[in-house]
């Protein structure tokens, strides 16, 4: 199974949820053989743009779960095939809900549209390791003393060219 | 056996430590810090305490000459206080733990009163002494210069109890020492000195049976006459191997056989010729299999050299050690058929490093011949050898480096009771990876998270010493204070190679591809989770 990761999840924030969301990540890909893939669609500047700038900000012991959760990447045996020039269909209205403004600022859809692209098109199963985000993944319903949590985006839907549509999981 | 341990040691206007500073003693303690933090300050206490107690004369009562050396003992002091009369020099406490026979020691020809001697003792539980009892022990050294000439001021002892805590000081003054107990003069006490420890005399004929101070000496003769023994005991054996080596020669002339290995491991050699065939013990190291780590329960009685070359074995050494002679010349010290002189020089280093842990054995040499279960082993041995490392990583090979973590647990496991001081990551990583990778309540773990202290010394920009002490987590983690900088190092390195490798390559993101985004309603979903 290939692991896509959410830009979200190296979005600034305190470092105990980061801490947290990147050990969830690493047992989720120990528990279940998720293969991280380094697709150059998206990971470059997944570390260059978002992950070094959260890194900065973290104690030695932050960076050293970011490092983990890099680390699974490179233990990866996937080698991917190039995208292909006309690779498919993305359906944007996932993508942008869970990449486009104002939780990505620029957004980082199309980016994202093509790494799913590209992993779904190997014929392996691929989910996205993503982050809960209350307005955007998330929705929470309160009555009372008790909070009910409501995922609003379980899927995204890509149709590689000449295969049928394929759902990628929002793990 | 007394199974004398030390717990603690603490400094006060010793070197770059201003302010008392308590630092706790486990079985495995590891110093970390940066260079001039004060990491061998504390180390040097001990030594001070050590090399005055190998002074032949014992009137010597603070020596600062030899591993510490110091040309005054304001060298010593934090602030290098200028020359005056009396100038106030360090003041070093240690605290230790023994067991002692109680009531072997009131069995005297004359039984004292028990009740009696309680009450005017202050020690309630001397009512009802037990056959054996465990005492903490602690013992405040002050020191002075008086116009130029180092000396002790006052020595205070303390038997910690939960119930009462006894106070003996003693007050040195050049003609006559005198003491109190509890707060209380003892006049009639006379304190004689072997160095720093002090011995009470009472000449018993001049005082009646119900006399206070005979009391008082009879209970120091429980409290602190053994223990006192046992400190210098601890601290005469203590074993202490500096980061740095002589160049070994290519022929070793026959000397008698050491009872130290010298600060730069320079009679390891002759140790290792003339106790060859002795037999030492210790545990093997825990292995990693399946990733998971594995402690042996037994320990081993081997050899001195067969036991150097199965630890040089697990540490990823390939080469074994043996002894050549070289008749009526001297000896060499071989590995596989080339000398000691032209292997890598992390041999040389590494050698003494072993057998040191195998020599503090405290059944060594003894002629016990069988393998123990760890349990049985603790209970002959019926005592702890202090061992003291600097830098041990130094010349030696990542591996290696990690592998001897594992060597240190042994020697902790088993009555070996070891300070290192040291910047390896390699070291301390594997040791956190040692409790990380052990099963969860699994015996390892639980030894690891209540015996490793991790000590973090760390110095201000006023170059003030500072100590914090803190465990291992089951995560591999530190409980208390990361220490500064130490492993943030490599992790930064890490990610700055990282990220200048990214730097360099193409973004290829950008490249435009033929992925069509529609705005359409999604196709249906087949499942929800």
């Amino acid at each position: 199974m290939i692991g896509l990761i959410d830009p979200a999840l190296f979005l600034v924030r305190p470092e105990q949820e980061v801490v947290t969301d990147c050990a969830l990540a690493v047992r989720a890909c120990q528990q279940h053989g998720i293969e991280i893939a380094p697709l150059d669609e998206y990971w470059p500047a997944l570390w260059t743009g978002l992950a070094r700038e959260l890194e900065r900000r973290l104690s030695p012991n932050g960076k050293r779960s970011l490092q983990e959760l890099r680390k699974r990447a490179e233990l990866s045996t996937s080698h991917l095939a190039a995208l292909p020039a006309n690779a498919g269909t993305a359906w944007r209205r996932g993508f942008t809900q869970m990449f486009g403004a104002p939780w990505l600022d620029p957004p980082w859809d199309e980016r994202m549209a093509r790494a799913v692209m590209r992993a779904v098109s190997t014929g392996r199963p691929v989910v996205l390791l993503s982050r809960r985000m209350s307005g955007r993944n998330l929705k929470v319903h309160a009555a009372g003393e008790c909070t009910l949590d409501e995922i609003t985006r379980w899927v995204l839907h890509v149709q590689p060219t000449g295969v049928g549509p394929r759902q990628v999981l929002c793990v | 056996m007394s199974n004398a341990k030390l717990l603690a040691v603490t400094v006060e206007r010793f070197k770059s430590f201003e302010t008392r500073t308590r630092v706790e003693l486990a079985p495995l303690t590891i110093i970390l810090g940066r260079n001039n933090s004060g990491k061998s300050s504390l180390i040097q206490s001990l030594l001070l305490l050590k090399q005055t107690l190998s002074d032949a004369r014992p009137d010597v009562m603070f020596k600062h000459e030899g591993v510490v050396e110091a040309f005054n003992l304001r060298e010593l002091t934090y602030g290098w206080p200028a020359q005056a009369d009396a100038v106030l020099g360090p003041s070093i406490v240690v605290e230790w733990e023994c067991d002692v026979a109680a009531r072997a020691t009131l069995d005297q020809p004359r039984p004292p009163d028990l009740a009696n001697l309680a009450t005017l003792s202050g020690v309630p539980w001397l009512a009802q002494p037990p056959d054996r009892r465990t005492l903490r022990t602690t013992m405040c050294i002050d020191s002075v210069e008086v116009r130029g000439t180092t000396k002790v001021a006052s020595i205070r002892l303390e038997s910690i109890d939960a119930e009462q805590t006894t106070t003996l000081v003693v007050t040195v003054d050049d003609s006559e020492s005198t003491c109190t107990w509890n707060g209380q003069p003892a006049s009639k006490v006379v304190v004689e000195f072997d160095h720093f420890i002090p011995y009470l005399r009472l000449d018993r004929g001049e005082l009646g049976g119900r006399d206070r101070q005979r009391a008082w000496h009879t209970a120091y003769l429980v409290l602190f006459a053994q223990p006192l023994q046992d400190l210098k005991r601890i601290l005469t054996d203590l074993q202490y191997l500096g980061s740095s080596r002589e160049p070994p020669p290519s022929l070793y002339r026959v000397k008698a056989a050491p009872n130290e290995l010298g600060v730069s491991g320079e009679l390891a050699a002759n140790l290792l010729h003339r106790r060859e065939r002795d037999v030492v013990h210790f545990l093997p190291l825990p292995d990693l299999l399946a990733d998971v780590p594995a402690v042996s329960n037994t320990v081993r009685a081997l050899p001195l050299v067969e036991a150097v070359n199965d630890v040089l074995a697990a540490l990823s050494v390939r080469a074994s050690v043996r002894v050549q002679e070289v008749q009526e010349v001297g000896f060499r010290v071989m590995f596989g058929e080339a000398s000691i002189v032209h292997v890598g020089r992390g041999l040389g280093y590494l050698l003494p490093l072993v057998e040191l842990g195998l020599f503090a054995d405290p059944m060594r040499f003894t002629g016990a011949v069988e393998d123990l279960s760890l349990s049985d082993y603790a209970e002959r041995c019926g005592a702890f050898t202090q061992v003291v490392l600097e830098e041990p990583e130094a010349h030696l090979h990542p591996k290696v480096a990690s592998r001897l973590a594992h060597w240190l647990v042994s020697l902790a496991m088993s009555n070996r009771r070891v300070i290192v001081e040291t910047h390896s990551d390699h070291l301390v990583r594997r040791l956190r990876g040692l409790v990380a990778r052990a099963g969860r309540g699994s015996a390892l773990e639980t030894w690891l998270l209540a015996n490793v202290v991790v000590l973090s010394v760390e110095q201000d920009e006023f170059g003030r010493s500072s100590a914090t002490s803190s465990r291992l987590t089951a995560e591999g983690g530190v409980s208390e204070v990361w220490p500064a900088d130490f492993m943030d190092e490599s992790t930064e390195e890490e990610s700055a190679i990282y990220y200048a490798k990214l730097d360099k390559t193409k973004d290829d993101s950008v490249a435009p591809t033929g992925v069509v985004m529609v705005d359409g309603p999604e196709p249906e979903v087949d499942e929800v989770p």
